[in-house]
């Protein structure tokens, strides 16, 4: 599913971390959100160097996780253990490597309000049309940007889109482009190596057989 | 290791030189030590749990079996393993069953949709019902197939090592704990021999009920069965000496259990120590080493009251070493490739593509097949071939006229 890039870059804002003032301006309500009024608003608060993105999942997600994936961004469950979610834009990579403190915790929020902790996983909790969705990566804090407000018509939306477009680009802090939309490679190989591992099971396979036809014949 | 190569070749007919009785005694089948096998299996085991990769885990259920074939003995645990292989798939077809009736669903590919009953708020997180795809079914047929290796390969080690030989192997202070257990792994392979037993019998006796109505029948003689053989070992184990108080001195046992508990203890401490990263230093490796190192010694000196003589030990010697090397290597290769590429040893689900085989992991559980040729031939009752002990009569009866 591709969504336009006009719209997915009117409602992503990143904050650039250029240094300490940079992070103390972060808490600041900002004024991107749907224009769908079905849609769910999305904030990703990647951390220091990253900053934040925030997206719009258009349609009516069903789950967290459908919300995430709506907005243009990709995720990776912990290897292993589905529905704990390890990596958000590749980011930690490798989520293996994750410092023991830090994880994605998920959040929720009416426009202009305040971050709840979500009660429900990510992949069955249902966000309601209209409301707010933050992952923030660290030790289990809320996003710092508060809530983004409500905006009431479609036009309000497109202005206020077109005025962060501008503020993006020039920040350069949009997450890494590779990672927006494309997962990274999660274990896969190639028709080769499903073959060699196939043959090897059956060579082993018609192996114990022989060796167990031999063991009935002689008496066993 | 050349010591090893020769079990392999104990078949090897019309070598010109008469071999010494030490080689002679090397190819001789016998039971490899249980340790060895057990050590073998675990190492094993480990290696399965470190990886959802079905083409691995396909392998090394694949290279189980074929040792299995090769090496069990024809004692009446050694054909428990099919029982282990049949509770594996049971495991995977009820892993699957929960995964559709209560698990976390997720996946792009849809295979069957279900209603979904809607539940009340405190029970937030459990889904009832609801769309299976294709993503989730897998990951849950992964993770059954994971546990079903794990459990085959503990099959196999309950099939290849003889658990009473196992016995005498633990130390002295163990000994009692060690008979509890060594009941209690024999359960399995007991419960088997006797509906092995019992179903003969009804064959004999032209019983030919088949089916669920059969169940009743075999089910009263088994467990008759039973508990006919628990009176039994426990009359044997009562003659032998086991459960008899020892008389030790009231400070020797009171200094052998404090070691053991504060030893236990800090091992208990040493481990959270390790797993928590935001603990002291001093509470992780150190705590736990000398955890260890308290509780050996607290065995040790418990031990010293336990006095036991052993009648024929089970020696430790090359095949031992080769046959625990042989798992051990697949454990090192299976923590090797996680540590240098983790993704490996997923099976990739997000998105949906053909699993990696990574060469290391499976050169290591191949390494862990190795197993049916470096240990010797286990020691057979109903074998049809003679064991070469010593040259053919006959060879003797056409030397002697001649002089």
């Amino acid at each position: 599913m591709r969504i336009g890039a006009a719209r997915s870059l009117a409602v992503s804002v990143a904050i650039a971390a250029t240094g300490a003032g940079a992070l103390s301006l972060a808490p600041t309500a900002l004024a991107a959100s749907c224009s769908d009024a079905g849609g769910v608003t999305v904030v990703v608060e990647y951390g220091a160097p990253l900053g934040t993105s925030i997206r719009c999942a258009t349609g009516s997600p069903a789950t967290g996780l459908d919300a995430l994936k709506r907005a243009g961004h990709g995720y990776t469950f912990v290897p292993r253990q589905p529905g704990f979610v390890c990596s958000i834009d590749a980011k930690p990579d490798p989520c293996n490597n994750a410092p023991a403190d830090a994880y994605w915790s998920y959040w929720h929020a009416e426009p202009g309000g305040s971050w709840s902790y979500g009660t429900a996983g990510a992949g069955s909790s249902r966000p309601i049309a209209g409301s707010i969705d933050g992952w923030s990566f660290g030790n289990g804090k809320p996003p710092s940007s508060r809530p983004p407000m409500a905006v009431a018509t479609r036009s309000g939306a497109a202005i206020a889109g077109a005025a962060t477009t501008g503020t993006a680009t020039a920040l350069g802090a949009q997450p890494p482009a590779s990672a927006s939309r494309n997962l990274p490679p999660d274990g896969r190989g190639g028709l080769i190596g499903l073959a060699t591992g196939v043959a090897i099971v059956v060579l082993l396979g018609a192996m114990t057989g022989y060796l167990a036809l031999r063991r009935q014949r002689a008496g066993d | 290791m050349t010591s090893t190569t020769t079990s392999w070749g104990s078949r090897r007919q019309g070598s010109p030189t008469r071999p010494s009785v030490r080689q002679r005694a090397r190819r001789l089948p016998r039971g490899l030590h249980p340790g060895a096998w057990w050590l073998w299996a675990i190492s094993l085991a480990v290696a399965a749990s470190r990886t959802t990769n079905p083409l691995l885990l396909a392998i090394m259920l694949a290279v189980t079996s074929l040792v299995v074939v090769a090496r069990r003995g024809d004692a009446p645990w050694a054909r428990a393993y099919r029982l282990y292989l049949v509770l594996g798939a049971v495991i995977i077809v009820l892993r699957v069953l929960l995964h559709v009736a209560v698990g976390f669903k997720y996946g792009d590919h849809v295979l069957l949709r279900l209603p979904e009953v809607p539940l009340p708020g405190w029970a937030a997180g459990i889904q009832v019902g609801g769309t299976v795809y294709v993503e989730g079914l897998l990951g849950a047929v992964f993770q059954g197939l994971r546990l079903a290796t794990l459990i085959a390969c503990i099959g196999a080690a309950n099939a290849l090592a003889n658990p009473k030989r196992l016995l005498r192997a633990l130390p002295g202070a163990l000994h009692e704990i060690g008979v509890a257990f060594v009941v209690s792994l024999t359960v399995a392979p007991q419960l088997a021999d006797s509906v092995h037993r019992v179903r003969r019998a009804r064959r004999l006796r032209g019983d030919t009920v088949r089916g669920i109505r059969a169940v009743g029948r075999i089910a009263m003689p088994v467990l008759q069965d039973a508990l006919d053989r628990s009176i039994l070992l426990a009359a044997a184990m009562d003659s032998r000496g086991y459960g008899r108080s020892v008389q030790a001195p009231p400070r020797t046992r009171h200094t052998s259990g404090a070691l053991v508990l504060t030893g236990l203890m800090a091992t208990c401490i040493g481990t959270f120590g390790l797993l928590d990263a935001q603990s002291a230093t001093v509470l992780g490796l150190p705590a736990l080493l000398t955890g260890l190192v308290l509780a050996a010694a607290g065995m040790g000196v418990g031990g010293q009251r336990v006095r036991r003589s052993t009648y024929r030990p089970d020696p430790w010697r090359a095949p031992e070493w080769a046959t625990a090397t042989c798992g051990l290597a697949a454990v090192a290769a299976m923590l090797w490739v996680g540590y240098t590429d983790p993704s490996a040893l997923t099976a990739p689900l997000q998105p949906l593509a053909v699993p990696a085989l990574p060469l290391v992991a499976t050169a290591g559980i191949l390494a862990a097949g190795l197993a049916a040729i470096v240990s010797p031939v286990p020691l057979s009752t109903a074998s049809t071939t003679p064991i070469p002990v010593s040259p053919p009569v006959t060879e003797r009866a056409q030397e002697r006229p001649r002089p």
